[in-house]
């Protein structure tokens, strides 16, 4: 199986808010620019062994807003949470927390 | 009209009736207003917003609306004995706020402020008053004071790195979700959400002896009052709400006390949404250098760091939110 590593920090060590309109650095500008494609890939091919490790560490700490917003996002473009599951991990070794408000907001979501 | 022919009162009608004539909404101006006719107001001795909640909630209240019906006001502060950097915050916030389109009214505001020979007036010079009120420059870089409409993260680095520079040994982890979180906050509930308007926050940061003392101000409607708002509100069973309006209108401290650590109701009504107050909660009290840390909003005060102290509500509502929180070196 293929691993694509989307990093956070190589957005930005200051993760902002909710929303572009909200300021600097948001989720969801974070998603478009890094997330959307290649998830939409993977869950557009059905035979496909790619997964994708979304690393949380190495930034300056998030506002909840942010991690949740990216499970919105994700759900919205792979709305099956156990297919999710398969094809998605976090890591998130600096504070674990963040993986499970991700987890929690995609359960809720 | 029963104004004394040749008075202020009756200029200023006169006037206002003139240019409603020709369409025009009539403002006053400073340049031909009579200065001897402003309205001056003066501040209780202990200008405290965190000892003297309810004076100067009410002071700041009859301040705005003074200012509001369109009538030249001074803040005479000039006999204060005791403040401090929150509410020197607060002052300059409220002067900032006046050169906003939106808050033209504030525009006729002046103040007086103390001597620098009192202990109130070397507050006021380590809170750099003058130069931050004067200038009109309210992102200042050889102290630290920032304003912005938004989540603004290039101030947000900057922020941390001063903090960082200063000594705050966890100001790497516990700064950038805080300061997003109270940034969101003012983004997103300062304003009735039917409004398109976006309000300012004003943060300075003053060294104090061992410590940085964090003040975040926004001149909005409040915690209390964006929660009275909020649609999630109104859809909750009738008996739950009837306890929550029965709070709201009595005990809003108390109220907010038990609500944040779990997180509020959030507009949306998602259970994962809302949890702005909670991460600040979690996130001051995982510090290991935040020795206080209070929220004062409408009539509340939260005590974040023993949030089971509960305070009494104010008799006035404060409309506007302010953090204050206080770092050891």
């Amino acid at each position: 199986m293929n691993q694509v590593v989307i990093s956070v920090a190589d957005f930005s060590k200051l993760p902002g808010s909710r929303h572009r309109k909200d300021g600097d650095y948001s989720a969801d500008e974070f998603f478009e620019e890094y997330i959307e494609k290649p998830l939409q890939k993977i869950v557009n091919n059905q035979h496909s062994k790619e997964h994708i490790l979304l690393d949380l560490d190495g930034t300056l700490g998030y506002a909840s807003s942010f991690v949740s917003q990216l499970a919105v996002r994700i759900l919205g473009i792979c709305s099956n949470k156990r297919k999710l599951k398969k094809i998605m991990s976090i890591k998130s070794l600096e504070d674990p927390s963040q993986e499970e408000g991700f987890w929690n907001a995609v359960e809720q979501g | 009209m029963g104004y004394r022919k040749n008075t202020v009162e009756w200029a200023r009608y006169k006037n206002a009736k003139r240019m409603s004539r020709k369409g025009k909404h009539y403002i006053p101006s400073m340049q031909y207003g009579n200065f001897r006719n402003r309205i001056i107001v003066k501040a209780p001795k202990k200008f405290s917003l965190i000892d003297n909640r309810d004076q100067v909630i009410h002071y700041i209240n009859e301040i705005f609306t003074t200012a509001h019906s369109g009538l030249f006001i001074r803040m005479d502060m000039s006999e204060i004995e005791y403040t401090d950097p929150l509410t020197v915050t607060l002052v300059m916030a409220l002067m900032m706020d006046a050169r906003m389109e939106s808050q033209k009214k504030l525009r006729y505001i002046e103040v007086k402020i103390p001597s620098k020979n009192v202990d109130a007036g070397r507050t006021f010079e380590e809170c750099h008053f003058k130069d931050t009120v004067v200038t009109g420059y309210a992102n200042q870089n050889y102290f630290m004071s920032r304003t912005s409409l938004q989540v603004n993260q290039s101030y947000t680095g900057e922020i941390i790195e001063f903090a960082k520079s200063k000594g705050i040994s966890d100001a790497t982890s516990i700064l950038n979700p805080l300061l997003v979180e109270i940034f969101s906050n003012t983004n997103n509930h300062a304003t009735l959400s039917t409004e398109d308007i976006k309000l300012p926050w004003f943060l300075s940061i003053v060294e104090r002896n061992d410590r940085l003392c964090f003040s975040v101000i926004d001149l909005g409607i409040g915690i209390y009052e964006s929660l009275r708002s909020n649609d999630a509100i109104q859809n909750i069973p009738k008996q739950e709400f009837n306890v929550l309006v029965d709070m709201y209108s009595n005990d809003q401290s108390r109220y907010l006390s038990q609500t944040i650590p779990k997180g509020v109701y959030s507009s949306t009504r998602l259970n994962f949404r809302g949890k702005g107050l909670k991460t600040v909660y979690q996130k001051a009290n995982s510090s290991t250098t935040c020795t206080k840390f209070d929220i004062i909003s409408n009539k509340a005060m939260i005590d974040i760091l023993n949030i089971n102290r509960v305070h009494h509500d104010s008799d006035e509502s404060f409309s506007g939110t302010a953090f204050y929180w206080e770092m050891k070196k």
